[in-house]
C-alpha cells in the first residue's frame, strides 16, 4: 500500500509548557482509515486538528499524496473534516450545508443542484434538503456532516469523534455505515476516538495514542491480541491483570509463575530476566468458569454475576486476585451464585506478560 | 482561527479600530484630563482638582451626586428585583406580559418626559398633589430627582434580574422544596444568594447611570446639585472651562471605578443573553401573601409609569396642565412651527447617520476581541467601554474641547455629533455581538475554512448571518440612545445643528411646560416608529444558535 498521509515527527507544544503531541510518525495508506486511539488528553484530536490546519505544528511536517501540507491554511488542503457536534450551519438549509463547499469553489447551478442531491442521496437523505439541521435528529445531522465533506471528493476525510453525541444503538449503526461508505468511495481517513469498539469496527489500522505518542500502531486484531504495553492491554478491550515472576525461559515465551503454578506466557517486547516481577495479563474471554476441584483448576469465588444475553459477567477472587470472566451462556445453564466456590481454566496461550507497573519508565520511553 | 491569524486583515481591522477609538475617544478624554492638570502655560498642575476638597459649596456637590448615586442604587436594584420576582414568580399569563412591558417602558423614554410628568403630576401645581389633595409640595430637590431617577433606572435591574432568575435552575428550588424548606425559606437560602451577582451589577451600573444623569438634575433638582449639572452649568452659565473640567474629573473617578468592578466582579455574567431553551421542572410560586404583597407594590409603580407617560400625551394636549386643561394642538403648532421640524429632522438625521457606525464598530471590536489572537485584544474591549463608562457630560466636555481648536477644527459641523453618538453607543454594540459571538461554536468557523472558505468568506457567510441580530439590536439600541441622550450633546449643540433633547431643556428652562410635553412626545413617536419598523423590515425570523 503506498503511503497517502504521512506525518513526520509531528509535535504540538503549547505556549504554557504542555507538549500536546511528542514527536509522532504516521504513514496511512491510500484508501486506508486509520483509528487514532487513546483516552482524553493523549494528543489524538491535537493531531487532527494539525492535519485540518486549525492547530500549527511545533515541530515536524504533513504530507498529503506527496505533497507537503501544513504549510497550507486550512480552507486549501484538501483534507474535509466531520466534526465533533456536526458544525452545521444553523442559518442554511441542509441542502445549503452540504453544497457549502461548492458554492464556495464558485459551483452553481445545475452542477451544484446535481451534486447535492447525490451526496444527499449517497448518505439517504433524499428529499430532506429543504429543512433546517436543527429540525433534523442527531443521526441524520450526522448524515448532513457526512454529506458536506465528501462532496468535495477531497484526497482526505478526517473524523473527530464524529459518533461522540448519539445515543449507542444509532452509533453502531452508524459505524457501519461510515464503514461502508468510507470503503465505497475509496477516501482516505484519519479518524478520532476514544471508543474502542468504535475504532475496532471501522478502522484498517489503529494507532493506540497515550501522552502525546503513539504507543502502538497496528491492525485491531494485532492490538487486541499483542498489545504492546500495559496501557494498550487495558485500553483496547477488557483485562486482567496479575502480578508474576519471571521463572525461565523456553523458545517464544516466558515461563511466569502467576496464579499458583508456573506458566508459559507470551510476552511484549522488552529486556526480561529471571527472577523479575511482571504483571500478566488474561482477557475476560480466556478465564473459564468450571465446577470446584476441577483437575488443574485455580480455586475461585464468585464476587458478584450479571446476565449479559449472550453471556455472563463474573467478577470473581482466585488467591487473592480479582479477576473477570465473560462466559458465553448456554440455555438452562443458572448463573453461579454470589458467594460460590468454583474452579478457574486458562488457556496456555492466552497469557501475556509486560514490565510490572512499577518498573513502566522502561515500557513508556520504548513509546 | 487560525486562518484569521495567518490573515494580515485581522492586523489591519485592529490598527482601524485603533485609530477610531483614538480619535473619537483617547483624544477627547485626553483633553479633558490635559486641562485637569495642566495650567494654561502648559506646568503641571492640580491645585483646581483640589480645590473642590477644600471650598464648600463643590465639596457638597461631590457629596449630593454620591448620595444620589448610592440612594437611587438601592431604590432601582430593588425595585428592579421586586419586578422580576414578581413577573418569575408571582403572577403569569396577561398580567406578566403587561407588568413586563411595563417595566420596560422608562428605557425608551426621553428621561426629560419622566421629570417633566412627574413636575405636572407632583409639582407645586401638581394635578395630583394640588389640584385633588390639595397639598403643598415641591418635588424639586432630592425627593423628586430621587423619585425619577428610580423610575428611570429600575428597568435596567430589572432586565439583569429578568435574564438571572430565567437562567435559575428549577430543580434547585425543587430540591430545596423536598428538603422540606418553606417557600420564603427557599428565596432567602437558595435564589436570593443565586442571584448576588445580580445585586452587584444592578447597583453598580444604576450608581453610575445616576452619577451621570444630567437632565434630571437640571429639571427636578432644584438646588440639590450635583457634579454633572454643575459641569453642565460652569460652561453654560459661567464660561469656566476649568471648574468644568474639574467637576468632570472629579465625576469620572467613582463612574469608572463602579464601572469596573462591575465588569470584573460580575463580568460577562450580568449580559443578557438569550438562549432560548426552555428549562426543565417548573419554577415555584411564592406564598400567596407573600405575592399579594409584591404585587401590591409592583402594581402601584406600574400605574406610576402609565400615569406618567399618560401625563406626558396629556401635558402635550392642552394648554398647561393643572391650570388651564383646555384641549389644544398649540404646543406642537408651536414646536413645529418654530424650530422643532429642524431639530427633528436633524436628531433623527444625525442619529441614524450614527447608528450603523456604532454597530460597525461594535461589530469590529467584538470580532477582533473574540475570534482574532491579534495581541492586547482585550484591552480594546476595555477602551470601548469608556465610551459608556465615561459620564456623557464629561465624553461631551472632552469631545467640545479636542475639537474646537486645530488640527481638528470641528465644532458646529454634524461630524462632532456622529463621534460623541458613536462612541457613546458603540459599547453596547460591542456587548451584545460579543455575547453572539460567543454563542457560536468556533468549529462552524473551523468547517468553512475546512471546506475551503477563506477569512474573508466565512466572515460574510458565516459569522455575519449568525450575529446579524446583534447588531442590528446594537444598531437600534444606538438610534434610540442617540434620540434620547441630553448628556452626551449638551455641550456641543450650535444654531447649526438643532438636537431635540436640547430644545426640549430650553423649553422647559422657559417654561414652556406643554411644548416640552410635545416635544418629549414626537420623540417618542419617532423612536418607537423607528424600532418598530426596523424589527419589521430586518427581524425576520430569529436564528436559534447552539452547539
Amino acid at each position: 500500500m503506498t503511503a497517502d498521509l504521512v506525518l513526520r515527527h509531528l509535535e504540538k507544544r503549547f505556549p504554557n509548557g504542555t507538549v500536546a503531541v511528542d514527536g509522532i510518525d504516521l504513514e496511512v495508506g491510500a484508501g486506508e482509515l486509520v483509528a487514532l486511539l487513546g483516552p482524553s488528553g493523549c494528543g489524538k484530536t491535537t493531531t487532527l486538528r494539525m492535519v485540518a490546519g486549525f492547530e500549527d505544528p511545533s515541530a515536524g511536517t504533513i504530507e498529503l499524496g506527496g505533497k507537503r501540507i501544513d504549510v497550507l491554511p486550512p480552507d486549501r488542503r484538501g483534507a474535509t473534516m466531520v466534526f465533533q457536534g456536526y458544525a452545521l450551519f444553523p442559518h442554511l438549509s441542509v441542502f445549503e450545508n452540504v453544497g457549502y463547499g461548492l458554492r464556495v469553489r464558485r459551483i452553481g447551478g445545475q452542477a451544484l443542484r446535481d451534486k447535492v442531491q447525490a451526496a444527499l442521496g449517497l448518505v439517504g437523505l433524499e428529499g430532506l434538503g429543504d429543512r433546517r439541521p436543527q429540525q433534523l435528529s442527531g443521526g441524520q445531522q450526522q448524515r448532513v456532516a457526512l454529506a458536506r465533506a465528501l462532496i468535495l471528493e477531497p484526497k482526505l476525510l478526517l473524523f473527530d469523534e464524529p459518533l461522540s453525541n448519539l445515543d449507542a444503538k444509532l452509533r453502531e449503526q452508524m459505524r457501519l455505515e461510515i464503514r461502508t461508505l468510507q470503503q465505497r468511495v475509496g477516501i482516505t481517513s484519519l479518524y478520532v476516538t476514544h471508543d474502542q469498539a468504535e475504532a475496532m469496527t471501522l478502522a484498517d489500522r489503529i494507532a493506540v495514542m497515550d501522552r502525546g505518542r503513539i504507543a502502538q500502531l497496528g491492525t485491531p486484531r494485532e492490538i487486541y491480541e499483542e498489545p504492546a504495553d500495559r496501557l494498550v492491554a487495558a485500553f483496547v478491550g477488557h483485562a486482567n491483570f496479575t502480578a508474576g515472576i519471571i521463572r525461565g525461559r523456553r523458545g517464544d515465551t516466558l515461563i511466569v509463575e502467576t496464579l499458583g503454578a508456573s506458566r508459559p506466557t507470551a510476552f511484549a517486547p522488552g529486556a526480561y530476566a529471571e527472577g523479575d516481577q511482571v504483571d500478566v495479563m488474561i482477557r475476560p474471554e480466556e478465564v473459564h468458569v468450571v465446577p470446584a476441584g476441577a483437575d488443574g483448576a485455580i480455586a475461585g469465588t464468585v464476587v458478584a454475576s450479571s446476565f449479559l444475553g449472550g453471556s455472563a459477567l463474573y467478577q470473581l477472587m482466585a488467591g487473592g486476585v480479582p479477576l473477570q470472566a465473560t462466559v458465553p451462556m448456554e440455555r438452562g445453564v443458572p448463573l453461579q451464585p454470589a458467594g460460590a466456590a468454583v474452579g478457574l481454566r486458562v488457556r496456555d496461550g492466552a497469557f501475556r506478560a509486560f514490565p510490572a507497573a512499577s518498573a513502566r519508565s522502561e515500557g513508556a520511553a520504548r513509546g | 482561527m487560525i486562518a484569521i491569524r495567518r490573515d494580515p486583515a485581522a492586523a489591519a481591522l485592529a490598527l482601524m479600530v485603533a485609530a477610531a477609538i483614538a480619535f473619537g475617544l483617547g483624544y477627547p478624554l485626553a483633553n479633558v484630563l490635559g486641562q485637569a492638570v495642566l495650567d494654561d502655560l502648559g506646568r503641571f498642575d492640580v491645585a483646581p482638582i483640589l480645590r473642590i476638597f477644600s471650598f464648600p459649596v463643590p465639596r457638597a456637590v461631590v457629596l449630593n451626586s454620591l448620595l444620589m448615586g448610592v440612594l437611587a442604587a438601592t431604590l432601582g436594584t430593588l425595585l428592579g428585583f421586586a419586578f422580576a420576582l414578581t413577573t418569575a414568580r408571582a403572577v403569569r399569563g396577561p398580567l406578566r406580559s403587561a407588568l413586563h412591558f411595563i417595566a420596560l417602558l422608562p428605557l425608551i423614554a426621553p428621561p426629560f418626559a419622566l421629570a417633566l410628568s412627574t413636575i405636572f403630576l407632583f409639582g407645586r401645581q401638581g394635578l395630583l398633589t394640588r389640584g385633588l389633595l390639595h397639598w403643598e409640595t415641591d418635588p424639586y430637590g432630592l425627593t423628586g430627582l430621587l423619585f425619577v431617577q428610580t423610575i428611570t433606572f429600575f428597568p435596567v435591574a430589572y432586565l439583569i434580574f429578568d435574564a438571572l432568575v430565567r437562567q435559575l435552575d428549577p430543580a434547585l428550588e425543587e430540591a430545596a422544596l423536598n428538603l422540606g424548606a418553606s417557600r420564603g425559606r427557599i428565596l432567602r437560602t437558595v435564589v436570593i444568594p443565586l442571584l448576588r451577582p445580580g445585586f452587584a451589577a444592578a447597583f453598580l451600573i444604576i450608581f453610575v447611570e445616576s452619577l451621570a444623569d444630567l437632565a434630571n438634575p437640571l429639571l427636578i433638582g432644584g438646588d440639590f446639585n450635583v457634579l454633572a449639572s454643575s459641569a453642565y452649568l460652569a460652561i453654560i452659565g459661567e464660561f469656566d472651562t476649568r471648574k468644568a473640567v474639574a467637576y468632570s474629573v472629579v465625576l469620572m473617578l467613582p463612574s469608572l471605578l463602579a464601572y469596573f468592578a462591575q465588569r470584573i466582579w460580575v463580568g460577562e455574567s450580568s449580559v443578557v443573553t438569550v438562549t432560548g431553551k426552555p428549562s426543565g421542572g417548573r419554577a415555584q410560586r411564592l406564598g400567596a401573601s407573600f405575592r399579594v404583597g409584591l404585587l401590591v407594590v409592583t402594581g402601584t409603580v406600574a400605574v406610576l409609569v402609565l400615569l406618567l407617560y399618560l401625563t406626558v400625551l396629556a401635558g402635550a394636549f392642552t394648554k398647561l396642565l393643572g391650570i388651564d386643561n383646555t384641549v389644544t394642538l398649540d404646543n406642537f403648532k408651536f414646536v413645529l412651527g418654530g424650530i422643532g421640524t429642524r431639530a427633528m429632522t436633524d436628531t433623527t438625521f444625525l442619529s441614524a447617520v450614527a447608528a450603523p457606525i456604532a454597530a460597525l464598530l461594535g461589530l469590529a471590536t467584538a470580532y477582533l476581541v473574540v475570534r482574532t489572537k491579534v495581541p492586547g485584544r482585550t484591552v480594546f474591549d476595555y477602551v470601548v467601554m469608556l465610551g459608556a463608562a465615561a459620564p456623557g457630560i464629561v465624553l461631551g466636555l472632552g469631545i467640545l474641547l479636542a475639537f474646537n481648536h486645530r488640527p481638528f477644527l470641528l465644532s458646529g459641523t454634524a461630524v462632532i455629533f456622529i463621534i460623541a453618538f458613536v462612541i457613546r453607543t458603540a459599547p453596547v454594540s460591542l456587548r451584545t455581538t460579543v455575547a453572539a459571538l460567543l454563542q457560536i461554536d468556533p468549529s462552524l468557523e473551523q468547517a468553512s475554512a475546512n471546506l475551503g472558505a477563506g477569512a474573508a468568506t466565512t466572515f460574510r457567510r458565516i459569522t455575519l448571518p449568525l450575529v446579524r441580530r446583534a447588531v442590528l439590536s446594537g444598531a437600534i439600541f444606538s438610534f434610540t440612545r442617540n434620540m434620547t441622550t441630553l448628556s452626551t450633546i449638551a455641550l456641543l449643540v450650535t444654531p447649526n445643528w438643532r438636537i431635540m433633547t436640547s430644545q426640549i431643556l430650553n423649553e422647559i428652562d422657559a417654561q414652556r411646560l406643554g411644548s416640552g410635553a410635545a416635544y418629549s412626545t414626537i420623540l417618542i413617536v419617532i423612536v418607537l416608529a423607528a424600532v418598530i419598523t426596523l424589527n419589521r423590515v430586518f427581524g425576520k425570523a430569529p436564528i436559534e444558535v447552539g452547539a
